[in-house]
């Protein structure tokens, strides 16, 4: 079993990093739990790498009307980074175009990215700054999609509460630094589980603009793994859901398979 | 023609239909339908109006590959071509890849300038008009790959000789060389597929988190020909009066390199080249054979950031030719801006892009604006413009070519 670090299974990561805040404590049997202890509990929950996974993205409008982008990923945590290269197998017009990410456990160091784009028949390296930039037309956004610290905000025990049938800590987590992409979110931990089950995120005026919900999990090898999120824009009405099938985890996979080579070959 | 097509369908129809006589290989057949239109904007003169099909299909299995890319263009529902775009088949090892048959190879950093990018030729029969994947040419040979984690060594042996093509007569991209007496233009000759003749080009390439590298070389055919002059008639008194026109092709080696580096939110991109020999026209009573060999740099400075969802990229192209003559019709340095503006709305459904390249010393420019639209479905459907700026120049000498295009695409 290896410590979570890696970005795979984004939208699980999502929402185990999102579980990730907080400080005080409330009544109950985890009383004596801190909101910092729980989001780190959250933080370090076991997740597999590496694993390579089937990912559905299904964009869903104001209207209803559905666009669904298929991808396969691989990724795996090495010493002080973690790497993933996801590949676009439909809709046509986009089949081939990969992407790499190097995200490092280093603070304040920016992940590395490049794409790939059958067309052009080169690799490009893109800047990774836009991080609240839309993660390719979803809902998620790239900063959604990626780590968080516990460290990097402060957390608050404000409640609890249920989702579907589980009691839940309401934890609000603040950005210590000003300036990002969100001004506070608000997490559902699970307290029999110790999991993220839905996350709301306030935009920089303070009003509601997102919430992510878990959808469906699954225990394999193990692991209990987020195989379905979905992320709603309130003030636009619109809404993005995830799911993973295929997933094949613990594999033998070396840094080679995070290359050039692999880029432009694609995910086998 | 036909027997391309037979030979794909039958390919095809093998692959497909009956994957039990290829049980570990596994087959995938994509491609496109693709309606250009475009109106010249001085006297709406339809100048394209054709439909492609492009039909791409792969097979796989562990360790072997092959991949064939067929087009067809329809005009006036007549086939006017159909051909191989690419047809290779490739070796997977632990270390290496081999690739052998009709390939795109593209290297290099810059966008829409070619420095190091010199491998495989430009197809410029619609100047750079044409769809970024219709732009270049495959080239027929083999390519050798070796792999240590993320370095990468490449050799490629081209024995047969590809070059540029270039607009055909009557075509509005044609512009006629100006002579100022009579002139008999001979058909170019192309070098003969031999060992002798064959091109060479190595890279080393290196992908890593401080910066990405690459250092190539390359012994090879300048794709497109220079004018050598091959009599002349001078008339005491009067003159040059004639003169014979033999369109010739070249050697040229060439060293180059190229990086990408992040800084910050920037990605700072380089690339340059030294061209050995390379071949300038001049002023033909000075020059006896019309043209002087001198060695050339070229070197690209550029930078890419996202700004406030959008993508800017833009480039800084000097071309020098060293120990320059005044016998040499060009100027001895040119120097060229980029500048592209990409940017997505409505989750990405709507792109609007526009890209601009201006020279500097001639003054001249090329400016393309465009919106696509992805409705879903794969289909594709984008209205675009081109503008010409200038009087004269590589861009100015098509001042009367604006024009406005449209082009639905259907993805498989």
């Amino acid at each position: 079993m290896k410590k979570k670090q890696s970005l795979a299974f984004s939208g699980a990561r999502m929402i185990l990093a999102a579980a990730g805040f907080a400080v005080v404590l409330v009544q109950g049997v985890w009383a004596d739990e801190t909101a910092d202890t729980i989001m780190r509990d959250v933080f370090n929950r076991p997740e597999p790498v590496p694993m390579s996974a089937e990912l559905t993205m299904t964009l869903i409008d104001s209207k209803g009307k559905e666009r669904t982008r298929e991808l396969v990923q691989i990724s795996a945590s090495f010493p002080g980074v973690d790497k993933k290269i996801m590949e676009f197998a439909a809709p046509a017009d986009v089949k081939g175009t990969a992407f790499m990410n190097w995200s490092y456990a280093e603070n304040g160091k920016s992940d590395d990215q490049w794409i790939y784009l059958p067309a052009l028949k080169r690799v490009r390296r893109i800047s990774s700054d836009g991080k609240g930039d839309s993660f390719m037309g979803s809902d998620f956004s790239y900063d959604d999609l990626g780590v968080r610290h516990p460290d990097r905000d402060t957390h608050t025990v404000t409640g609890s509460d249920t989702v579907g049938d589980e009691e839940c800590w309401v934890i609000e987590s603040v950005p210590k630094e000003k300036g990002g992409q969100y001004s506070k979110t608000v997490s559902w931990i699970s307290k029999e589980r110790t999991m993220g089950l839905k996350r709301e995120f306030f935009d920089s005026k303070g009003n509601l603009l997102k919430v992510l919900s878990v959808l469906e999990t699954k225990t394999q090898a193990g692991y209990e793994l987020i195989t379905r999120t979905e992320m709603k824009n309130v003030q636009k009405n619109h809404r993005t859901t995830m799911a993973f099938g295929n997933v094949k985890i613990d594999q033998d996979v070396s840094e080679d398979a995070f290359t050039e080579r692999a880029l432009t070959r694609g995910v086998k | 023609m036909k027997r391309i097509r037979y030979c794909f369908l039958a390919l095809t129809a093998m692959l497909v239909q009956f994957p039990g006589l290829f049980a570990d290989i596994s087959a995938d057949v994509s491609g496109s339908l693709r309606n250009r239109f475009a109106v010249q904007a001085d006297d709406g003169a339809v100048f394209i109006n054709e439909q492609q099909l492009f039909l791409g299909l792969e097979a796989e299995t562990d360790s072997a590959y092959l991949y064939s890319a067929l087009s067809f263009r329809i005009q006036d529902s007549t086939v006017v071509s159909g051909d191989f775009k690419e047809l290779y088949a490739g070796w997977y090892g632990d270390f290496f890849d081999f690739r052998a048959g009709l390939q795109k190879i593209l290297w290099g950093k810059a966008d829409g300038v070619f420095i190091t990018d010199v491998v495989s030729p430009l197809d410029l029969s619609s100047f750079l008009t044409a769809d970024i994947d219709d732009l270049r040419i495959g080239v027929s040979g083999a390519k050798f790959d070796l792999y240590q984690g993320a370095h990468k060594l490449e050799f490629v042996w081209i024995p047969v000789f590809t070059p540029s093509v270039m607009p055909q007569s009557g075509s509005i991209w044609t512009v006629s060389p100006a002579f100022p007496v009579p002139l008999t233009m001979q058909a170019p000759s192309i070098p003969e597929a031999s060992l002798e003749n064959s091109e060479f080009f190595s890279r080393y390439s290196w992908l890593g988190s401080l910066l990405d590298v690459q250092v190539m070389g390359g012994w090879y055919w300048n794709d497109t020909p220079i004018a050598t002059v091959e009599g002349k008639t001078v008339v005491p008194g009067v003159g040059l009066s004639s003169l014979t026109i033999l369109p010739k092709y070249y050697r040229v080696g060439i060293l180059g390199t190229a990086f990408s580096v992040p800084a910050g939110p920037v990605i700072l991109r380089a690339e340059s080249a030294v061209s050995f020999n390379k071949r300038f026209s001049g002023t033909v009573l000075q020059l006896s054979s019309g043209w002087k060999e001198k060695n050339a740099v070229n070197y690209m400075i550029g930078a890419d950031v996202s700004l406030l969802g959008a993508t800017l990229s833009v480039q800084w192209i000097q071309d020098i030719i060293l120990d320059y003559e005044d016998s040499i019709s060009r100027e001895e340095s040119l120097e060229t801006v980029t500048g592209m503006v990409q940017r997505s709305f409505f989750r990405e459904t709507l792109k609007t892009e526009i890209f601009g390249i201006y020279n500097i010393k001639s003054g001249d420019a090329m400016i393309k604006p465009s919106i696509t639209w992805y409705p879903g479905g794969g289909f594709e459907m984008s209205v675009g413009a081109w503008f010409f700026i200038g009087e004269s120049g590589q861009f100015g000498q098509y001042d009367e070519n604006d024009g406005f295009n449209a082009r639905l695409a259907y993805y498989f």
